[in-house]
């Protein structure tokens, strides 16, 4: 098992929003997270990740057997667990390719790898940044800054590419994107599917999915999951809306 | 009677004329015009954190230091030498020229560079004649124990059309307190750009930089001063002939001590340009202060001019003082002023925690990107010196 969410409660300026998730994902497989505004997707995502603004009250979360709760959010990322954020920021005056530089290094590092030459890091920035066909140019300026909404969200992805992440988590990647800037980065993400790794992709819309096809689709609402079915599901969610599922939780 | 005025009256009194009969009569009209002055203290300057008459109360000799423990300076251009104010390579010395006009034409009565020019013993002289086009850099070392006093003094002469880039590289040994006086003439069309390195890690810097631009002329300054001590930095900007253009930056990242920096842009005449971005970090027990002014003369007219402070405070007991100001006598100028004081962006560290970054690279990165903003602005040998300096700062915190 890659990643045991049990009983996960969390907490957001003392207002619970996380009710007791529980969640298991498998190496290779692709997990979709539905669900209406404020039913706590997002702040999921941020509490795998380690967002301080959050506060775990109850449960436990095991990545690969660790406690990952316990670590430290850089030391999360080290071992592997990617974030794609929802609004990636932009950091004045630091440029992409010496970010990316510190990052693949400290990637590698926790790999029992030497770090990369400067050749071999242009080499793999070349070679990722095709994969969703970012704009050499961008690598050269400072992190985010004057990218257009879909250039970070490609962004998102290039640096998800040159990490080479276990368990990557996409937290509405598709929101804010034209029909081909989305198809760019969902083709992206799908091209970095490996039976090793897996994927927790957190949407709106169904249309994503179409290119990143889950193994399972969960709706998140209240904090809880309460249902969970395959693709199909998502399907239904986008012609019949979530009140048929609300109905029943009340 | 105290040992500056001691020092003072040695001097003043010709008890050390340097030989040459012009530069002593300016040292005496220094002198005349010194006469009942007195340093300022931070209560009676305006806006002030750096005790001028405190620090120098507090000499006790000329610095006479040994200086052969610098190393030499690995930047391109020729090299001047100057050691506790002294011209080492002895072409640049004033003391090897006949009279020069502009000598100590544009320090007007301020009281630290009136006391500079009656005290100061050698002056570094560039002159850039006519068309050409010259890189220098000084090398400006000053050695003392605490207490000792170092007086520096340079004048630069940029003529008609011709061009110059200048670096100066200040650095200290002991607690030597350095009371350094630059001047610079910016011809008709010339253009000059000024890059100042303050790399003390005890010693005490109070520098003056007067800059007088003529029409047409460009100049482009930044500062970077990663110094351990305190410093006093006072630039003034004339600018004096239509469509001149000025700017002058700065960084600082001051961790003990006090960073001070009095920034003047006077636009005495209508049609020129200025832009100033100084970016300021302070943490642990430093203190930065700026007070900047534009100051757009009577008609000044189209006047475009603008000025902003940036700084970062970290910790609970590093503090930034900050205060932009215009002084506008015209009506149809474009002038802007602004200043900023915050913390690190804890989204951005953040984000780049989540990337793999442990919480001080990535703090580090993001100070890092606050000053690069204006050292990539300038560019070129000294911008990356500073860059360097402000890096290798930036480790210790």
């Amino acid at each position: 098992m890659l990643l045991e969410v049990k009983n996960l409660h969390a907490n957001v300026a003392g207002k619970e929003v996380l009710r007791g998730i529980n969640f298991e994902v498998r190496p290779g497989e692709v997990h979709a997270i539905m669900g209406p505004n404020g039913s706590g997707k997002s702040t999921f995502a941020s509490v795998l990740a380690g967002n301080p603004k959050f506060e775990v009250t109850e449960g436990e979360v095991l990545y690969d057997g660790v406690d990952l709760l316990s670590l430290p959010i850089e030391e999360r990322a080290r071992q592997g667990l990617f974030l794609g954020f929802q609004y990636p920021v932009e950091i004045p005056g630091v440029s992409m390719a010496s970010f990316m530089k510190a990052a693949v290094a400290e990637r590698r590092k926790a790999l029992g790898l030497e770090p990369l030459s400067s050749a071999e890091f242009l080499k793999l920035v070349r070679e990722k940044s095709k994969i969703v066909e970012l704009d050499g140019k961008l690598v050269s300026r400072s992190v985010n800054e004057g990218f257009s909404g879909g250039e970070k969200k490609k962004n998102e992805i290039f640096q998800m590419a040159m990490l080479e992440p276990r368990l990557a988590v996409l937290d509405e990647t598709d929101s804010g994107l034209d029909i081909d800037a989305l198809r760019i980065v969902a083709t992206g993400v799908q091209r970095l599917r490996s039976p090793q790794n897996a994927t927790i992709v957190i949407t709106h819309y169904q249309r994503l999915l179409d290119y990143i096809i889950p193994d399972f689709v969960h709706v998140l609402y209240k904090g809880q999951i309460i249902y969970s079915g395959d693709k199909s599901l998502a399907l239904k969610l986008e012609r019949e809306g979530y009140d048929w599922l609300i109905g029943s939780q009340q | 009677m105290s040992e500056l005025q001691k020092i003072f009256k040695q001097t003043a009194l010709g008890e050390r004329p340097t030989g040459v009969e012009w530069f002593d009569a300016v040292r005496h009209q220094a002198v005349l015009r010194w006469g009942e002055m007195e340093l300022p203290d931070t209560k009676t300057e305006e806006y002030r954190r750096f005790d001028l008459k405190g620090v120098m109360s507090g000499v006790t000799c000329r610095a006479e230091g040994d200086c052969s423990q610098f190393e030499p300076l690995d930047m391109e251009g020729e090299q001047v030498r100057t050691v506790n104010g002294r011209v080492v390579d002895t072409e640049y010395s004033i003391l090897s020229k006949t009279q020069i006009s502009e000598f100590d034409s544009l320090t007007g009565n301020v009281a630290s560079a009136v006391l500079n020019m009656a005290l100061a013993e050698d002056a570094v002289v560039v002159c850039v004649a006519r068309g050409e086009s010259r890189k220098v850099v000084l090398d400006s070392r000053f050695a003392g124990e605490k207490g000792a006093l170092a007086v520096s003094r340079v004048l630069v002469v940029v003529e008609e059309g011709a061009s110059l880039e200048l670096s100066d590289v200040c650095r200290t040994e002991g607690e030597v307190i350095a009371l350094r006086c630059r001047e610079i003439i910016v011809g008709r069309g010339a253009n000059v750009k000024i890059a100042d390195i303050v790399e003390n890690p005890e010693g005490t810097v109070i520098d003056h930089r007067y800059t007088s631009q003529a029409e047409d002329s460009t100049t482009r300054a930044l500062f970077g001063d990663v110094s351990h001590g305190a410093s006093r930095t006072n630039i003034v900007t004339l600018l004096n002939g239509a469509h001149a253009e000025a700017v002058c930056d700065g960084v600082y990242v001051a961790t003990h001590g006090t960073r001070d920096v009095c920034l003047d842009v006077q636009h005495l005449i209508g049609e020129c340009q200025s832009s100033e971005l100084i970016k300021g970090i302070a943490s642990e027990r430093g203190r930065g202060s700026f007070a900047g002014r534009i100051y757009v003369a009577q008609d000044s007219q189209k006047t475009d001019a603008s000025l902003l402070n940036r700084n970062i405070v970290l910790g609970t007991e590093a503090k930034i003082y900050t205060k932009p100001t215009l002084e506008i006598y015209a009506d149809d100028v474009k002038c802007s002023h602004g200043a900023t004081v915050g913390q690190l962006d804890p989204e951005a560290v953040y984000y780049m925690r989540q990337r793999g970054l442990s919480k001080q690279a990535a703090e580090r990165l993001q100070l890092l990107g606050f000053a690069a903003e204006v050292v990539e602005r300038f560019g070129g040998q000294a911008a990356e010196r500073i860059a360097a300096a402000v890096e290798q700062k930036l480790q210790t915190l």
